[in-house]
């Protein structure tokens, strides 16, 4: 199902990786986005990288024997489009529905 | 126990808070070294891969990056892990689905041993009802003992085994939901 929804991790992870980061770069940048509300668990972080990884939506940088990087790729890209469009659906109608609502 | 390892964080968790660090496990003991009062907090998990996998140490050397230390890992599979206090919360998994995929590895690994289990029990049936054909007849009494040893364990993993599911249908449902 390529419409379904991405999990918040996921999603943070993608935008932190717009630019070259490690793993602990990863959690600390999604908590700064996020102002301290979305803290990855190490192991959370390593399975979704793998996945990621596999579906090609990011990529491991050449391995200076330091901590391993990883950047977004182009359908990693297109990917964070696809969400974005996806929730801003989900808020126009949030929005359109508790408009009305007076209490 | 296996299906219990919230509850041996817990119990880890107190232990340091007293000063008590766990340093080492060994397959019939725990070795703590005294420190400073909560100075740690401990995680456990059962990981994905053999202790001496490539993928489990690349795996560890991953957590060690994000800050975490590594203990140890009791026989092949649950590795022992602690980080500072100072250094903010430490959790292992912070979504559902990880915590699912955990809880997931742990009932494959409480099946497969009640797989085991089961095959010694029906050998030892087979053993006995042969040997009694043959005219052989082994001691009665030491046949209802390893009946009885094998059947407690039995239904030791089975007890295991019901909570590891409940937790997995509790998360389950809660997926449903939210994530």
């Amino acid at each position: 199902m390529e419409s379904a929804a991405l999990t918040e991790a996921v999603f943070y992870i993608l935008l932190s990786l717009d630019q070259p980061l490690h793993g602990y770069g990863i959690m600390q940048n999604a908590e700064r986005l996020s102002g301290g509300r979305v803290r990855l668990a190490a192991g959370t972080l390593y399975g979704a990288l793998n996945t990621l990884l596999k579906k090609g939506w990011i990529e491991s940088l050449p391995d200076d024997g330091r901590k391993k990087e990883y950047r977004l790729t182009q359908a990693g890209r297109a990917a964070v489009r696809a969400e974005i469009a996806r929730l801003r659906e989900l808020l126009a109608n949030g929005e359109a529905v508790t408009k009305g609502w007076t209490v | 126990m296996a299906w219990e390892h919230e509850k041996e964080e817990n119990w880890l968790n107190e232990m340091a808070a007293q000063g008590w660090n766990l340093v080492d496990t060994t397959p019939f003991r725990y070795v703590f070294e005294q420190g400073t009062p909560g100075e740690y907090q401990y995680r456990l998990e059962l990981l994905a891969h053999g202790r001496d996998s490539e993928e489990s140490r690349t795996y560890v050397r991953f957590m060690e990056e994000t800050g975490a230390e590594y203990i140890t890992t009791y026989f092949n599979g649950w590795a022992y892990f602690r980080k500072r206090v100072a250094d903010g919360p430490f959790e292992i998994f912070s979504d559902l689905d990880s915590k699912l995929q955990h809880f997931e590895r742990i009932r494959t690994l409480l099946l497969s041993i009640t797989v085991v289990e089961l095959l010694v029990l029906v050998s030892q049936i087979a053993c006995f009802v042969l040997s009694r054909e043959e005219g052989r007849y082994g001691s009665m009494g030491v046949f209802v003992g390893a009946m009885l040893v094998i059947l407690a364990i039995t239904i030791f993993l089975g007890v295991g085994l019901a909570r590891v599911h409940a937790q997995i249908r509790r998360l389950r449902r809660e997926r449903e939901i939210h994530e």
